[in-house]
């Protein structure tokens, strides 16, 4: 038994220290990635296409909506208002059993269309299309669907219609920087290969300043919750996706904000209805996809904020979407296997899905089991107090220090609130997040895979919402 | 014997007794410190130095805002470098930031349309006075050299925003450079500044990385050379160049520029090129060009087309938007099997309004899905 436990430390130990090589590398690389983007992609590179309407290529900003009566009307503005030549937004009503089709019509001067609907990928029926008769309102269509009872199925409706090549594909409760269709379209046209999906950076809307759907001010949020989660995303989308994308190596767009090939995800099959992480699984099948027709690609990020987004303020709401995370991420395991240790799949099935099985999927499950053994040891008085404090310590700065090198980065980047004072709030969180945040997260990350392997279904639901129009430091779940 | 080698023994020799993975969590954790206090340094550098940018801007702004509106906007009179030189209203910065500052005060009096909106007009000779006054087209020109390349793109930038006339010689050092970002923006600067021999990488094919959004920018290029100069016959170098897509860019720009000149060249071409995306493009730019004939070339194509070339002889018809064509796109609506490309006959038929709608209403009595029962409601209603 004792060589049993001898051996699991020892494990534990080395596999913290590549996870540490590993995000220190992901550092270093986004570092450079970072610089290199704000030197080449200012203002007046995004302005080009605004000044040159013709030249601009059209984009499709599709979002699908599900009782969403009282943010509806400020979201479809803020998208409407967007600041692009050439784009059409389409608002995918999925059987919504609240007023959220009525408010649109009525706001929008609505009537139904015989809309010629070509199903290239499969989704619920689609009951109706909407076009509005003020001219103003042109670019906006709503699709009335018949419920799906995933976001995946609503998405599946909206690409069928987008007539663009390359959609948007984001949550209703998102507010979009005015300059972001340039931003994300930039990168597409840069490059000589074909890019496939462009990331950008998502942080929280909860304490920032909104008024008609627009951010006026933008600030840290105010409570504990997503404070911690506003310093996870800027780790995520700054040093790990900014450093992936450099090896061409992102795993996920994230399905609250991106910019993805309309081409690639119909000939990728679509979204999944069955997937509990409908953007990782899309952005894999479409990596798949491209391996299977021998041809490049490239997956890019950049580092500008383009999405706020409302996080949970609350426990319990956090646990509705760290399970979710949770299950999402066990089941494109299951579904995905065969890409697994498979060299047809280039560095996706050799690299990529390796290093996300050892350090994302594991990860939970190892970091609770330690908290068992630890109690055990504790309770049997075997712990070496003089060697516990310093590898606490070690795990302790793991945390700290990537905190640190993102939220530097994001500053760098572009200091978007408007005190230092408030970036100093999300460094002094972040010194207790390891212990406030962290093991909650872990928990509920290995309750979703406990969640899947038992088989239960889940469909997704409305949010609770106060409305854009003040401040909003409220409850959500996606 | 190094601060460094010293510190290293020193510890080695303290932890000389420990298990290895002590040691190796102490490396760790002193990399793991060392990076979150480089981070907390660069954290407050940059605070520093965003906050002196803030200052040094209201400096600048203090010194010149008013004083640059009057001369740009509200003099009314010429006011060459020696009514400058002897006002000393205008003091030489000597700084670098002064340099940057100063260039980016006068960009935005510039661009901002306010001051017309109030009665000011934009004095065009005061402007390049005030830029060879200060010497700040100097400084740009100065920096496009600089070893630095994201300097040296800032540089580039700047001399684009600025619009004057510039030596080639300033980018000698730039258009060859290994970084392809700065090397092509350098060689597009070239092509809109150089007197001598201005298309010199239009007619090598530009760049071998050339991709889309320097086909944006390069048509920007052209955009302003085309206001002093005409632009050459752009067919000439279309078989210059080994990269469809600049072939493609050069084909869409002869239509933009309405080249009627290289008609020939381009039916020829379309007849022999293999490539897809090239027929397409030629196809696009007949309908621009308003080539009447072009509808027997489609009548000759449009069944064996993809469905993107398809989609391209349908957008060329849209352009050219000729009533010769109303006959074959009937038949093409038969003869397509995509249902997209059908789509695109019919809103090209809502366009020829009376006409149109008489061959849509004769395709309506024959369509036998829901599919086309939808679009005719949609094209009709």
């Amino acid at each position: 038994m004792e060589q049993i436990f001898h051996f699991y430390q020892y494990t534990i130990f080395f596999y913290s220290a590549v996870i540490t090589f590993g995000y220190v590398s992901l550092a270093i690389l986004g570092y450079f990635n970072i610089n290199n983007k704000k030197s080449i992609y200012t203002e007046i590179e995004d302005n080009l296409l605004n000044s040159f309407p013709e030249e601009a290529p059209g984009i499709s900003v599709v979002t699908p909506a599900y009782n969403e009566d009282l943010i509806i009307i400020d979201s479809a503005h803020s998208l409407l208002n967007l600041n692009y030549p050439n784009f059409e937004v389409i608002i995918v009503n999925d059987g919504s059993t609240d007023d959220t089709l009525e408010t649109l019509i009525k706001e929008f001067e609505l009537e139904t269309i015989p809309y010629p609907y070509i199903e290239k990928i499969r989704s619920q029926p689609v009951r109706h299309i909407f076009k509005s008769t003020n001219p103003r309102y042109s670019n906006l269509t709503i699709v009335d669907k018949e419920n799906g009872g995933t976001k995946a199925d609503a998405m599946n409706a909206g690409v069928n219609i987008a007539k663009f090549d390359y959609f948007i594909n984001t949550d209703i409760d998102g507010l979009l920087d005015p300059n972001t269709l340039a931003k994300m379209i930039v990168p597409v046209l840069d490059s000589e290969t074909h890019v496939i999906a462009v990331g950008a950076t998502l942080r929280m809307v909860n304490a920032c300043e909104v008024d008609k759907g627009s951010i006026t001010r933008v600030r840290p949020p105010n409570h504990m919750i997503p404070i911690f989660q506003e310093t996870e995303y800027l780790r995520s989308y700054l040093i790990g996706k900014m450093g992936w994308s450099t090896l061409n190596m992102i795993p996920n767009v994230s399905g609250g904000f991106g910019l993805f090939d309309k081409n690639v995800v119909i000939g990728a099959g679509g979204f999944d209805p069955l997937s509990h992480a409908e953007d990782m699984d899309m952005t894999l099948r479409m990596i798949a996809y491209m391996h299977h027709s021998k041809k490049k690609y490239l997956i890019r990020q950049i580092p500008d904020t383009c999405c706020w987004t409302e996080g949970p303020s609350n426990l319990r709401l956090l646990y509705r979407q760290r399970t979710r995370w949770g299950r999402g991420l066990l089941q494109i395991f299951f579904v995905h296997r065969r890409y697994l240790f498979n060299p047809k799949y280039g560095r996706m099935g050799i690299i990529l899905l390796p290093y996300s099985l050892l350090f994302d999927l594991l990860a939970p499950i190892l970091t609770v089991t330690g908290l068992f053994m630890l109690i055990y040891l504790l309770l049997n008085n075997q712990v070496n107090f003089e060697t516990f404090w310093l590898l606490l310590f070690f795990v302790y700065m793991i945390g700290v220090s990537m905190s640190l090198v993102a939220i530097t980065s994001d500053l760098a980047n572009k200091k978007l609130y408007k005190n230092y004072s408030e970036y100093g709030k999300l460094i002094l969180y972040s010194l207790f997040e390891v212990i406030a945040y962290q093991p909650f997260n872990t928990i509920f990350y290995v309750i979703g895979y406990g969640q899947f392997l038992s088989n239960r279904e889940f469909k997704w639901t409305s949010m609770t919402r106060q409305g854009y129009t003040r401040n909003i430091e409220e409850e959500s779940s996606n | 014997m190094s601060i460094l080698d010293y510190y290293f023994y020193y510890y080695s020799s303290v932890f000389a007794g420990y298990p290895i993975v002590i040691k190796i969590a102490i490396f760790i954790i002193l990399i793991l410190l060392i990076l979150s206090l480089m981070s907390l340094y660069r954290f407050f550098h940059i605070r520093r130095k965003q906050l002196l940018a803030e200052k040094r801007k209201i400096k600048i702004e203090d010194k010149y805002k008013e004083k640059l509106i009057d001369l740009l906007y509200f003099s009314f009179r010429e006011v060459n470098v020696t009514d400058l030189k002897e006002g000393k209203d205008f003091p030489i910065p000597r700084k670098s930031w002064q340099n940057e500052m100063l260039t980016e005060l006068i960009l935005k009096i510039k661009s901002d349309k306010s001051y017309e909106m109030n009665g000011g007009v934009f004095q065009n000779s005061n402007y390049y006075n005030l830029m060879s006054y200060t010497k700040l087209f100097d400084f740009w020109v100065k920096n496009i050299s600089s070893t630095n390349s994201n300097k040296a793109i800032k540089a580039l930038r700047m001399v684009n925003e600025i619009g004057e006339g510039i030596s080639g010689s300033a980018f000698s050092r730039v258009v060859h450079h290994q970084n392809r970002y700065l090397r092509k923006f350098a060689r597009m600067t070239f092509s809109r500044f150089d007197d001598h021999d201005p298309y010199k990488f239009l007619e090598q094919g530009f760049d071998v990385h050339f991709n889309k959004f320097d086909e944006k920018r390069l048509h920007y290029t052209l955009i302003e050379i085309s206001k002093d100069y005409t632009i050459p016959p752009l067919s000439k170098w279309i078989n210059n160049s080994k990269k469809k897509n600049y072939k493609c860019f050069l084909i869409r720009e002869i239509g933009f520029f309405r080249q009627e000149e290289a008609i020939p060249y381009l039916v020829e071409l379309f007849k022999t090129e293999p490539s897809i995306p090239i027929q397409s493009q030629i196809m696009e730019t007949l309908g621009e060009l308003k080539y009447e004939p072009l509808i027997n070339l489609v009548k000759e194509d449009f069944r064996f087309a993809s469905q993107s070339l398809q989609a391209s002889m349908l957008k060329g018809l849209k352009r050219l938007k000729s009533k010769k064509c109303l006959p074959f796109l009937k038949e093409a609506y038969h003869s397509s099997q995509f249902n997209e490309n059908k789509i695109r006959i019919v809103e090209l038929l809502q366009e020829f309004n009376k006409d149109g709608v008489t061959i849509l209403t004769s395709l309506s009595t024959d369509s036998n899905s829901e599919f086309e029962a939808n679009l005719f409601d949609f094209a009709l209603k």
